[in-house]
């Protein structure tokens, strides 16, 4: 115990350092402003950027004290009524249903363990799915569940498709549980097969569907374990604490905006529906440039989709908490980093193409303004810095780096502010929230003109090309030339600004 | 007991393996040889990937391609495996032996071949049902199937390749726009102040009195044209004779009533650029009335830099004068530069240096005095 002791004191020493260091570097900002910066007059730009800033932070704000308020006002509230309304109306069975595709064994046994486990404690009849490619994953399951020689109430289905993707997977899943024909009180939990369940998790999700009739499905708070380096998991947790305050945010709206494949709990009479199994095997998108194209990665945005489109309501409990293994693609952080927020921006780019086309009367004024959002944002994410570094090739020095100190300042007290999110922060978090920003934005750039190009992370099945040529060759030099062009329009935005 | 071996240098034998396991399968290969005659050659032996057979009769080379087909032996029924192959070992002079590898196997080629090999090797018997469900079976994983995708049709392609042209088109602008504003901010040196600048002749009042203005701001005057009539009362002339003379007030008043004109004439074939007297208005004697240019009078523009950009401005430079009246800039350049003599004054941190410019064309007289922008290091051809 001592020994753990002493490991628990270096970890918090280390930490304790690396804030100093930080803070040092911010200090050293400060001291680099030349004298009389900061009360000479400034240029008229210096407004527009502040106007900017204001809605921009305001954004920002109005998530943070919406999730807060959430978390620690309407949801304790919510809780108590959804576990009264559980007494009078309770599911009738629960299907945990998980896809896997090559991962490691490790993390496979982990995961179908966490999900047996949780499948006998929950304490309704339970039917656990398994949507696996390999014989070997069907060999370490059925040998899992020898031996926790579940009751009889608990029962095992495996489903074993080819390696043709998440998307099959899913829908020869729910083909499966559909042919139990399921009433309308039975839940499903989608579980992607890197994740680890905490104890009580379907005891937690389950009361809100007997309280929300309108509720279609509700998604779970999520912590992580990276098997990468320490900024690769710092980031991945920033990612996460991010995560759960916008998740919570718009969960005070009741849409929350994506249903994470990770852990996702469905109305079985949704996802049973014909329609519904369509959306999630087929899902694709009719764009003026790039023709048809199937989705293949993101397919919790198309449950998402479906959902809302028919006029269903979603939910997030925020102490549902489920485990996620990270297997970073790359050693490379900046690598890994690249195809991570490729996959990520271009699912949530693809899903906002459509999701404003819902209109605000069905979305709502707030879910309707952050869906726009999402689109602006990665042209104003770039604007202070462009026009930081213009400024200074014009103005002197001083001004980049009092945009940097501005930075600096803001960025920690961002970070400050997702300590009451419940997540642990870190001194790495305001580099990571600022690289985020701009790489993300950048990336966010170049994918929208792309919106056809996606591959998963995990396996490198890849959409058909198109056979015909004009197409495959004018989305390549198109999204090429339109990229170049919104490059060209933004700066010459922002040196009209200058 | 285990004794622990230091020696790591051991090749485990399965990695020495070959690729895929040969058997002694019976079968043979039908083939028809060079003057089209059909023979039977039994297999020595048989892999996933190719096999080996021998021949007195036929004459084959590495490299050479062939077809035939392999035919296996069930019970009573015979099944033949439609192959192409090529030629890639030749050992013996009398009964040859060859080496062949399969080459373009189908689907179902490679799933029976695998079936009967993989039963020969654990020892079971194949049987013709084996084969059957092989062959009805789909046993390769697939592309996933993509019914959905596809490319826009030939009308929507006119439009995609129409608004992407506009897009292109309006990014080129921008383009510009973004080349240009960097040129004119890091490369481009611009006047604080500037102003244009005419020689001129002003035309005094010659005398105390009421001024009548003939001419207005600019006309064009002939030499010797009035321009401005001056009324002074008579008594202004003869005040010291009227006094010597001990006049009486009465022939005083008479004389103060009285009022001498004198007419100001131009004294050029010019153009009125000022008036500075109103009509109607008392002017006194050397007072300025007006200021006239000559055709022939020249036009400079004075102009202030900073300090800062000293170094970009020499004698001879040629610059560009914007005169703000719509049209194109004028050409110009630089015949002097000056800085104020006492360095202690405060102006001189800010615009300390005085440059005269010549334009290249007379500049009309209308501009004098008018504000200019002077660039320097513009674009000049």
């Amino acid at each position: 115990m001592v020994y753990v002791g002493s490991i628990q004191m270096r970890e918090s020493l280390l930490t304790m350092t690396n804030w100093l260091l930080w803070l040092t570097f911010v200090g050293l900002l400060l001291l680099a402003v030349p004298y009389g910066v900061l009360v000479a007059d400034h240029p008229n730009f210096i407004f527009i950027i502040g106007a900017l800033g204001i809605w921009r932070y305001g954004v920002g704000m109005m998530h943070f004290v919406r999730g807060m308020m959430f978390l620690y006002i309407v949801f304790p509230r919510q809780k108590h009524l959804a576990n009264k309304a559980l007494e009078y109306l309770q599911p009738s069975h629960i299907y945990l249903m998980i896809t896997s595709f090559r991962i490691d064994a490790m993390t496979t046994a982990k995961v179908y363990k966490s999900i047996i486990k949780e499948a006998i404690e929950c304490g309704y009849p339970t039917t656990v799915v398994a949507s696996v490619v390999e014989m070997s994953d069907e060999l370490l399951i059925k040998n899992l569940w020898e031996n926790f020689t579940p009751p009889a109430h608990i029962s095992l289905k495996i489903v074993r498709i080819a390696g043709t993707g998440k998307r099959d997977g899913l829908a020869n899943g729910f083909r499966c549980i559909a042919k139990d024909l399921p009433d309308g009180t039975a839940l499903v939990s989608v579980i992607d097969g890197d994740t680890e369940l905490k104890p009580g998790v379907v005891g937690k999700c389950a009361p809100f569907f007997s309280l929300y009739p309108n509720v279609g499905a509700l998604t779970t708070n999520e912590t992580c374990q990276v098997l990468g380096s320490e900024v690769m998991s710092q980031w991945h947790k920033l990612r996460f604490a991010q995560r759960h305050v916008n998740m919570s945010s718009m969960a005070l709206a009741k849409r929350v905006l994506t249903l994470t494949g990770r852990m996702s709990f469905f109305r079985a009479s949704v996802v049973t529906q014909t329609s519904f199994i369509n959306d999630v095997e087929n899902d694709h998108l009719k764009h003026w440039r790039l023709g048809t194209f199937k989705f293949l990665t993101g397919d919790d945005k198309s449950s998402w989709f479906s959902l809302i489109q028919r006029g269903w309501d979603t939910y997030y409990v925020p102490d549902a908490v489920i485990n996620t293994w990270e297997h970073p693609p790359d050693r490379n952080f900046f690598r890994a980093a690249k195809q991570l927020m490729f996959r990520w921006t271009g699912n949530s780019l693809r899903q906002n193409h459509r999701a404003t086309k819902l209109g605000i009367k069905r979305l709502g004024i707030l879910t309707y303004y952050v869906l726009w959002d999402q689109r602006i944002s990665m042209w104003t994410s770039l604007v202070g810095l462009s026009a930081a570094i213009v400024a200074a090739f014009k103005y002197g020095i001083a001004i980049l780096v009092m945009y940097l100190l501005w930075i600096a300042l803001t960025r920690t007290i961002i970070t400050v502010l997702l300590m009451f999110s419940g997540h642990r922060i870190s001194p790495l978090y305001p580099i990571l929230l600022y690289f985020n920003q701009i790489f993300g934005a950048l990336m966010k750039v170049y994918v929208s003109f792309r919106l056809d190009r996606q591959s998963w992370t995990r396996q490198k099945t890849a959409t058909k090309q198109i056979d015909d040529k004009f197409q495959r060759n004018f989305n390549i030099y198109s999204a090429r030339l339109m990229t170049f062009g919104a490059f060209c329009l933004f700066f010459a935005f922002i040196m009209r600004l200058v | 007991m285990t004794t622990v071996s230091n020696n790591t240098n051991i090749v485990h034998e399965s990695e020495a393996q070959r690729r895929h396991s040969r058997v002694k399968l019976p079968s043979s290969l039908v083939i028809t040889d060079q003057e089209g005659k059909k023979l039977q050659l039994p297999i020595l032996n048989l892999s996933a990937t190719g096999f080996a057979f021998s021949s007195k009769d036929l004459q084959l080379t590495v490299g050479d391609f062939e077809e035939g087909s392999l035919v296996f032996k069930f019970n009573s029924l015979e099944i033949g495996l439609d192959v192409k192959f090529q030629v890639v070992g030749v050992h013996g002079e009398k009964d040859t032996r060859y080496g062949c590898e399969f080459h373009e196997l189908g689907r179902e080629e490679i799933a029976t071949l695998r079936t009967i090999i993989t039963k020969f090797l654990s020892g079971e018997i194949t049987n013709i049902n084996d084969i059957l469900s092989t062959l009805s079976r789909d046993n390769f994983s697939k592309a996933r199937e993509d019914a959905i995708s596809k490319a826009l049709t030939g009308s929507e392609k006119l439009r995609a390749l129409l608004f992407t042209t506009a897009f292109v088109m309006l990014s080129l602008l921008a383009f510009t726009y973004v080349l240009f504003s960097i040129h004119q901010h890091f490369f481009v040196v611009q006047s604080t102040t500037a102003v244009v600048s005419v020689e001129k002749n002003g035309l005094s009042s010659p005398k105390n009195g009421q001024i009548e203005v003939l001419a207005n701001t600019g006309d064009s005057v002939t030499k010797g044209q009035p321009l401005a009539i001056i009324s002074s009362p008579l008594l202004t002339d003869v005040f010291t004779v009227a006094g010597a003379a001990n006049m009486e007030v009465s022939e005083l008043d008479k004389l103060l009533e009285r009022t001498i004109r004198s007419t100001v004439t131009s004294p050029c074939d010019c153009s009125v650029l000022s008036i500075s007297a109103k009509n109607e208005q008392f002017v006194s004697q050397g007072q300025h009335l007006l200021s006239l240019s000559g055709a022939n009078s020249k036009s400079q523009i004075l102009a202030r830099f900073k300090n800062a950009d000293l170094s970009k401005l020499t004698i001879g430079t040629k610059v560009l004068i914007d005169l703000i009246d719509g049209n194109a800039a004028i050409k110009g350049e630089i015949t002097a530069l000056t800085v104020p003599e006492d360095i202690r004054l405060e102006e001189h941190k800010v615009y300390a240096v005085l440059v005269t410019i010549e334009p290249e064309i007379a500049l009309p007289i209308s501009f004098a005095n008018q504000p200019a922008i002077v660039k320097v290091g513009d674009f000049v051809f």
